[in-house]
C-alpha cells in the first residue's frame, strides 16, 4: 500500500494529479471517498493533522481535568486559534468564527443534527422572490440524502413533517429523556409538533462501527467513533483504495490559474515552517469550509480574473447567510427534587422542532422563510452553569440547586437568515496571515425579516415554556446569540441557474471556470433554519458522481 | 443593529454539542475541579477543620497555589465557604475550591488581579478581614454585597460567586456527591425516562 500521508516537506515532485481536493470535512471528505471508490486518484490537502482518538477527553471527569493538565496532558486543539487563522470584522458586528484544521474538519466534533431539507428550503426563494432559486430541487438531492444516511448511520424516527422529509434509513431514535417528554407535550398543547430528533449517531452497530455508548461526551470527540466523522467514515475508507494521497498541514492560499484560464493547481504553505509549495491538478475541488474556501477563491487573482478566480459576476464573498439563534432555559415543575438521572444519552438533544411558522404562525407577523428549535442541555448534564443565574447564597441556595438541577429543559431555536449583498466576506492587502496571504474579513448584519421573525421565536418559546409550566431563567426577549455562533456559514459561492447572479451550477461546479468545484456550504443558494451538514454530504456526493462521470466523458 | 438586543450572559452548558465543546476547549478549566480524593461527610470535617491557617490540605491535594495564597486565600475559602457551606455533603472549603480557583487563575491573564480587587470589597465591606467575622456576620456582609448586583460591590460578589459555582461543582464531591451526577460512563443501553415524574403532565 502507497504511503497514504506525507508530511509537506517530501511531497515537492512536480506531479500533476487528477483531482485536488482543498479540505477535509463533510464536503472534501465525502469528495474524496466517493472519487476513490470510482476510480478516481485523488490528492487532498488538509491544513492540520490526523486527530488522534486516544487523545480525546472523552471520559475525562471534571474532578480529573486539572490533574491532566498539570502533568502536561492535553486535549487535542480542535479549533484554529488568531495567530494561525486570522480574520477581521473591520470593525462591524462581532462575528464569531469557528473553524477546526485538521483531518474531518468540523465534523470531529460538530452537533449531529442530520436534517434533510424540504422543498419549503429549496423552494423558498423561487416562492417568495428573494434572491436566486435554488437550481435543484428535494427530488434531485432525495436519493443522494437516502444513500449519505445508509452510509454513516443517521438515528431518528418516522415523524417527519412537510418541512422536515422522512428517511426509510434513520436508525433507531434514542429514548427520551424526562425534560424531553415534558417539552413534547407541551409543545402538542400549543400546537407546536416536536418529533424525534434526526442525528448521526449510531444507536446499533453501522456498517462495522460499533454504535453509541452513551457517554454524552462527543463534543471531546468520540472514542469509539460511534457519530459520522469525515476521517474516520471518508477518509479512511478512500485510503484503502490505495488512489488517496493526503499532505497534512498544508495551508491553501490560492488556485493556480493556467493560461487558459483553467484552474491547474493550487499555492500552499506548509502550517508548521511556512514554506511554499505548489502543486497541479486537472480539477480543483475548494472545499475548505464556507470561509475558507471563500478566501482562497478571492485570493486567486489573476489576470483573467482580477476580482478572484469564477468571479467576475462578483457574486462570490456576497449573500453570507448564517442563522439567528437563542437560548432559553427553565426548569419543568415535575422534575424538580427528583433524584438525578443519567440524560447523557447520545449527547445533545434527542428532539427537534421542525419549521411550522408557514402553517400555524404564533402572530400576524410577516417575515419569509422560518425556524425551527433544538434543545440541547435538557436534563441533568455535569457542571450546573445555571446555578449563576439563581440568586441568593449559602445552605439554601445550595439546596435550591440541587432541587433543580434534574429539572433543567432547554430551547434553542435557529432561524434562516436571508441572503443579503453586503453580508459579504472581503479579502486586501492590508491584513496579511503568518504565511502573507490576505486574511478574510467578515462584514454580517441582520435585518428587519430576521428581527421580526426572532419576535415570533420568543413568542413560540414563551408559548411552550408556558403550556409545560416552566419556569424560565431570566433571559433577555429580542436579544441572539452573537453572529456566527450557530457555525452555519453559507452562500458565498451560491450555485444557481442564472450565471450573472450565482457562481455554481447545480453540481457545485463554477459556471465560470468548468474545473473548479465547490461542494461546501458557500454553494448553498440559502442557509435554510436547518443544520446543513446532511446536505453538504448530500450535495457533494451528488456533485462528485458528476465530477467522476465528466472525467469519464474527458469534458475535465 | 443597535436595535437589537445581545444575549445576556447565559448559563455555560456543560457538555452537550459542539458549541459548548468549543467554547469550553478554551476553557476546559471552568469545568475543571478539585484534585482532593472524592471527600465523605466524615472526612469532609476534618479536612474544614485542617483549613484555616495551615497547609494540611494543600499537601492532600498535591496542589500548590500559585497565585492566592497567604490570607488572600483564606479570604477565598471563607467567602467561598459561606456561598456553599457544608451541610449533610461537603462544603466548598471541604473540597478545595481555593486550589482549583487559584489554578484557574493562573489560565486566565487578569484573573487573579480581578480576583483580590473582589476580596478587597468584601473586606472594605466588612470592615475588616472577612475571616475575622463570625459565619453569621460573614454571612450580613455577603447579603448587603449581593443586594444589588449592579454595583460594584455586586459584581465582585458575583464574581466570586462564579468562581465557587464553577470550582465546588466540577468537584468530585460537590457535582457526584451533592448533585447526584454520575454519568459520562459506559451504558450498553439508554433507557431514557423511566420515572413516573411526568406522568400527567400534559394532561
Amino acid at each position: 500500500m502507497m504511503l497514504q500521508s506525507q508530511s509537506a516537506a517530501v511531497q515537492r515532485e512536480p506531479q500533476r494529479h487528477r483531482v485536488l481536493i482543498v479540505g477535509s470535512g463533510a464536503a472534501g471528505g465525502m469528495m474524496a471517498w466517493n472519487l476513490t471508490r470510482q476510480g478516481v486518484d485523488v490528492l487532498l490537502l488538509d491544513a492540520g493533522e490526523k486527530f488522534r482518538r486516544s487523545s480525546f477527553w472523552s471520559h475525562v471527569k471534571p474532578w480529573e481535568t486539572r490533574d491532566r493538565y498539570l502533568k502536561g496532558q492535553n486535549p487535542p486543539q480542535f479549533t484554529t486559534t488568531p495567530d494561525l487563522a486570522p480574520y477581521s470584522t473591520k470593525g462591524g458586528d462581532h462575528f464569531e468564527l469557528i473553524r477546526v484544521w485538521g483531518r474531518g474538519g468540523k465534523t470531529n466534533i460538530w452537533g449531529r443534527v442530520s436534517l434533510r431539507y424540504s422543498d419549503l428550503d429549496f423552494e423558498g426563494p423561487a416562492k417568495d422572490g428573494w434572491e436566486i432559486p435554488w437550481p435543484i430541487r428535494y427530488k434531485d438531492v432525495a436519493p443522494y440524502y437516502d444513500k449519505v444516511e445508509q452510509l454513516i448511520g443517521v438515528c431518528g424516527g418516522d415523524d417527519d413533517q412537510d418541512s422536515l422529509p422522512g428517511s426509510r434509513y434513520h436508525l433507531p431514535a434514542p429514548a427520551l429523556r424526562c425534560g424531553e417528554v415534558l417539552l413534547q407535550r407541551a409543545g402538542a398543547k400549543v400546537g407546536v409538533d416536536i418529533v424525534s430528533g434526526r442525528r448521526a449517531v449510531l444507536t446499533q452497530p453501522h456498517n462495522g462501527r460499533a454504535k453509541c455508548h452513551y457517554c454524552g461526551a462527543c463534543g471531546h470527540g468520540c472514542d469509539v467513533s460511534a457519530f459520522f466523522n469525515s476521517s474516520d467514515y471518508l477518509l479512511e475508507p478512500a485510503f484503502k483504495t490505495g488512489r488517496l494521497t493526503i499532505i497534512d498541514n498544508a495551508v491553501v492560499a490560492r488556485v493556480l490559474v493556467n493560461e487558459k484560464g483553467l484552474a491547474d493547481g493550487v499555492q500552499y504553505f506548509d502550517r508548521n515552517s511556512k514554506e511554499e509549495h505548489k502543486v497541479y491538478a486537472d480539477v480543483v475541488v475548494v472545499a475548505a469550509s464556507c470561509v475558507d474556501s471563500t478566501r482562497i477563491l478571492l485570493n486567486s487573482k489573476s489576470h483573467k480574473y482580477p476580482n478572484g478566480i469564477g468571479n467576475s459576476n462578483d457574486v462570490i464573498g456576497r449573500y453570507l447567510s448564517e442563522q439567528v439563534r437563542f437560548h432559553v432555559y427553565g426548569f419543568a415543575p415535575e422534575l424538580l427534587g427528583t433524584p438525578t438521572r443519567n440524560d447523557d444519552g447520545i449527547g445533545g438533544e434527542h428532539i427537534y422542532m421542525p419549521r411550522f411558522n408557514h402553517r400555524r404562525p404564533f402572530s400576524n407577523r410577516k417575515f419569509l422563510r422560518g425556524y425551527g428549535s433544538q434543545f440541547w442541555n435538557t436534563g441533568a448534564h455535569g457542571v450546573p452553569g445555571f446555578a449563576k443565574q439563581l440568586g441568593g447564597f449559602g445552605a439554601s441556595f445550595k439546596a435550591d440547586v440541587k432541587r433543580r438541577y434534574p429539572a433543567l429543559v432547554a430551547m434553542h431555536p435557529y432561524g434562516e437568515v436571508l441572503g443579503y449583498k453586503d453580508n459579504r466576506i472581503t479579502v486586501d492587502e492590508s491584513q496579511v496571515d503568518a504565511f502573507g496571504v490576505p486574511i478574510p474579513h467578515i462584514h454580517f448584519k441582520v435585518g428587519e425579516n430576521e428581527r421580526t421573525m426572532v419576535q415570533e421565536m420568543y413568542d413560540m418559546v414563551e408559548a411552550v415554556f408556558a403550556a409545560g409550566k416552566i419556569e424560565p431563567l431570566p433571559y433577555q426577549r429580542g436579544a441572539i446569540d452573537v453572529y456566527g455562533s450557530a457555525i452555519h456559514e453559507h452562500s458565498t459561492c451560491r450555485m444557481g441557474d442564472d450565471k450573472k447572479r450565482s457562481a455554481l451550477n447545480g453540481f457545485c461546479q463554477m459556471h465560470e471556470v468548468k474545473n473548479v468545484f465547490v461542494p461546501d456550504g458557500a454553494s448553498f443558494t440559502t442557509a435554510s433554519e436547518k443544520n446543513p451538514t446532511l446536505t453538504i454530504l448530500a450535495l457533494a456526493w451528488r456533485s462528485s458522481d458528476y465530477l467522476a462521470a465528466e472525467l469519464k466523458r474527458g469534458n475535465l | 443593529m443597535a436595535d437589537t438586543p445581545r444575549l445576556p450572559k447565559l448559563p455555560e452548558p456543560p457538555e452537550p454539542d459542539r458549541r459548548t465543546a468549543l467554547k469550553g476547549m478554551a476553557a476546559t478549566s471552568v469545568a475543571a475541579a478539585a484534585v482532593l480524593l472524592p471527600i465523605l461527610p466524615a472526612q469532609a470535617q476534618h479536612a474544614h477543620t485542617e483549613h484555616n491557617g495551615n497547609s494540611s490540605v494543600q499537601e492532600k491535594s498535591g496542589y500548590t497555589p500559585k497565585l492566592i495564597t497567604g490570607e488572600k486565600r483564606d479570604w477565598l475559602t471563607a467567602v467561598c465557604d459561606r456561598i456553599i457551606p457544608r451541610t449533610d455533603t461537603p462544603g466548598a472549603a471541604d473540597v478545595g475550591v481555593a486550589d482549583q480557583i487559584d489554578w484557574l487563575a493562573t489560565r486566565k491573564d487578569g484573573m487573579a488581579d480581578a480576583i483580590f480587587a473582589a476580596l478587597a470589597r468584601v473586606n472594605t465591606a466588612a470592615g475588616r478581614p472577612i475571616t475575622q467575622l463570625t459565619p453569621s456576620q460573614q454571612d450580613e456582609v455577603l447579603t448587603q454585597m449581593s443586594s444589588s448586583l449592579d454595583t460594584e460591590d455586586g459584581r465582585a460578589f458575583s464574581l466570586l460567586k462564579n468562581l465557587t459555582i464553577d470550582a465546588y461543582y466540577s468537584s468530585k464531591p460537590g457535582l457526584n456527591v451533592e448533585l447526584g451526577w454520575n454519568a459520562n460512563t459506559y451504558l450498553k443501553d439508554f433507557e431514557g425516562c423511566t420515572h413516573d415524574h411526568t406522568q400527567g403532565a400534559a394532561e
